[in-house]
């Protein structure tokens, strides 16, 4: 079994309930959210979040408005939609629901 | 001293070293590539670029100005590759009801059951029909001329060979069938946005570009139903020209074979030039040859093979891996342009000078003599047997320009003229004429022009050909013959009932033509 495989699999199915909770707090452009994901040890290249961010911006969860930026190109500042908040809390509970099932499952194989 | 490039990164300009921005590149060309059949992949792009821009402006300031090659190294490091941000992105697509087109089956070569490089195989594949079928297709193709073979070497350049898992699973992918087939044209319409801004690009060239302010990335409904226009026209002119390229590649290949014996032949219902006979038939020697045949070869098939490789590439959704060979044809192309120019000049000089040698046929009639009695007649000097297909080839050129060749000899027919004149008695005039690099080749080709009549009474035997030596080559050699017709007299042509070859009797009709 390749560990860092599977490790990486894990990690991909929770992006989008990362981006969308970071979003929750507050408004954020694509460098804000990899930092705060590096912050909080959870580490991926930044090109993966552009269409994760295109997909959910096109299915209505997101939104986005434009910034000027003093150093480099305007940015893409993403907010959630009335429609990302209902899922945003939706999938905290499948997430947490998740954890607590398998957290349920290893500790009984201990 | 490095050399330095100004490029402009989603309207921002930064100072990059050369090998930087071949790098850069690269990578987005790569990316291009692999989001080029994804939903939105316009927009995704652009995002990334604008992060490239974000990370590239943290990496200059007043005393580093210039992005070098660690710099985007980095860069590339941080946003990942291709394959990184594909594979995640493929996970989080599965369950999506937008659906990536990766499903769709594309067209491999299947080296797992290659005989020679799976290009028949990953055709059955594509196609989902026993690969045997496929096979004998291309066998039978192979006897066409050759187009078989061709074809397989197209397909073996062009179509890339299934290597990782993903590109076997593609291999097999969903077949293809008409809810497909509409499934991708809709997509096509869906991306066209994005193929109409590229041509416009400017988020990443290397002109200097002002543009700072985002732009707006919906194109109009106007802007969309137009470019959907273009599109689909586009489509339907890549197929048709596709279509086209090959089936003048399929026509053209027999003018490239030797036939033998003329320099003209006859495949099917056409009329053939036999383009090496001619070509031998011009040239002096080996090297000239080959200085006008390769370059021109290269001149009719590198165009027709670049188009078949892109509407190929277009229409079973592989693309051409090399961008190289692309630019590698082209130069090739523009090397054989310039080679022909050379020999053009080269040839045209063979032909510089022009003699014309004028003799009168001893009649040997008195004036009592009223009629005049013509026969074609082959016997006179000798003319071989020919094949029925030169009369359809003389037919066709209105017996002005086929040369036929046997052994060492080349035969062309003569063409007749009659006048009617105030003489008392009948006169025929041979003009032999010739071309020649100089007054005195073109006077020895002329000599070297066998053409004989023979008179028996008022009785004349015309030959139907002449011919010359093969070694004088062929510039242009003609023969006329001038009939002179007192005002009160006739020509009668005689039929003569042992001309077996149908050529020959193509010659006596002509004959009859020029008598008035």
């Amino acid at each position: 079994m390749n560990i860092e495989k599977t490790a990486a699999q894990m990690r991909k199915g929770v992006l989008e309930l990362c981006i969308l909770s970071i979003l929750e707090q507050k408004e954020a452009y694509a460098s804000d959210m990899i930092s705060t994901m590096k912050d909080a040890e959870l580490i991926i290249v930044e090109g993966t979040l552009y269409p994760l961010l295109t997909r959910l911006k096109n299915e209505g969860l997101l939104d986005y408005r434009w910034q000027e930026s003093t150093s480099g190109p305007p940015r893409k500042y993403y907010t959630l939609t009335q429609l990302g908040k209902n899922t945003v809390e939706e999938l905290k509970i499948s997430w947490n629901d998740l954890v607590s099932s398998i957290n349920k499952i290893i500790e009984k194989s201990i | 001293m490095k050399k330095n490039i100004k490029v402009n990164v989603a309207g921002m300009l930064f100072n990059i070293d050369e090998d930087a921005y071949e790098q850069l590149e690269n990578y987005l060309n790569r990316l291009e590539r692999h989001f080029s059949r994804t939903n939105g992949s316009k927009e995704i792009i652009e995002d990334i670029e604008r992060g490239i821009a974000d990370m590239m402006s943290n990496r200059v300031n007043a005393t580093k100005t210039t992005i070098n090659l660690d710099d985007i190294q980095e860069i590339i490091k941080a946003m990942g590759e291709p394959g990184e941000i594909d594979d995640e992105e493929e996970t989080t697509y599965t369950h999506s009801s937008a659906g990536r087109t990766s499903a769709a089956r594309r067209l491999y070569r299947d080296s797992d059951m290659k005989v020679i490089a799976g290009v028949c195989s990953g055709i059955s594949k594509y196609l989902n029909v026993d690969v045997a079928w496929i096979r004998i297709l291309f066998v039978v193709l192979l006897f066409i001329s050759g187009t078989g073979l061709l074809i397989y070497l197209v397909l073996w350049i062009a179509v890339p060979e299934a290597i990782t898992t993903a590109q076997k699973l593609e291999m097999q992918g969903e077949p293809i069938n008409i809810d497909n087939i509409e499934r991708k044209i809709k997509e096509e319409v869906n991306n066209l946005g994005d193929q109409i801004n590229k041509i416009k690009k400017e988020h990443f060239t290397k002109k200097k570009s002002e543009t700072h302010a985002p732009r707006n990335n919906q194109p109009s409904v106007l802007v969309s139903m137009i470019s959907a226009l273009v599109k689909v026209i586009l489509v339907f002119f890549g197929l048709f020209f596709g279509i086209l390229a090959l089936i003048i590649i399929g026509f053209t290949i027999p003018a490239f074979v030797t036939a033998g014996g003329s320099l003209f032949f006859i495949l099917g219902d056409l009329v053939y030039f036999s383009i090496p006979e001619i070509l031998r038939s011009i040239t002096v020697n080996n090297s000239e040859y080959h200085l006008v045949f390769l370059p021109l070869i290269a001149i009719i098939f590198i165009p027709l093979i670049s188009l078949i490789l892109g509407s190929l590439g277009y229409l079973f959704g592989f693309r051409t891996e090399a961008k190289g060979i692309n630019k590698a044809l082209g130069i090739l192309w523009l090397v054989a342009v310039i080679f022909s120019a050379v020999s053009f000049f080269q040839i045209k000089n063979h032909f510089e000078h022009n003699t014309s040698v004028k003799s009168q046929v001893d009649l040997n009639l008195n004036d009592s003599t009223k009629t005049l009695h013509l026969r074609i007649s082959p016997s006179v000097t000798n003319l071989p047997d020919l094949d029925d297909d030169y009369a359809t080839i003389y037919d066709e050129f209105d017996g002005d320009f086929m040369v036929i060749k046997t052994d060492s000899i080349y035969y062309a027919a003569p063409t007749f003229h009659s006048y009617f004149t105030n003489d008392s008695t009948f006169r025929i005039e041979i003009i032999k004429k010739s071309h020649g690099e100089k007054p005195s080749i073109a006077s020895k080709n002329i000599r070297n022009i066998e053409y004989e009549i023979v008179t028996k009474d008022s009785l004349v035997y015309l030959p139907p050909l002449f011919s010359y030596p093969s070694q004088d080559r062929f510039r242009n050699q003609q023969v006329e013959i001038r009939l002179f017709v007192p005002k009160n007299k006739s020509i009668i042509i005689e039929e003569n009932p042992e001309l077996t070859s149908q050529l020959y009797k193509e010659i006596e009709r002509e004959l009859g033509y020029s008598i008035p």
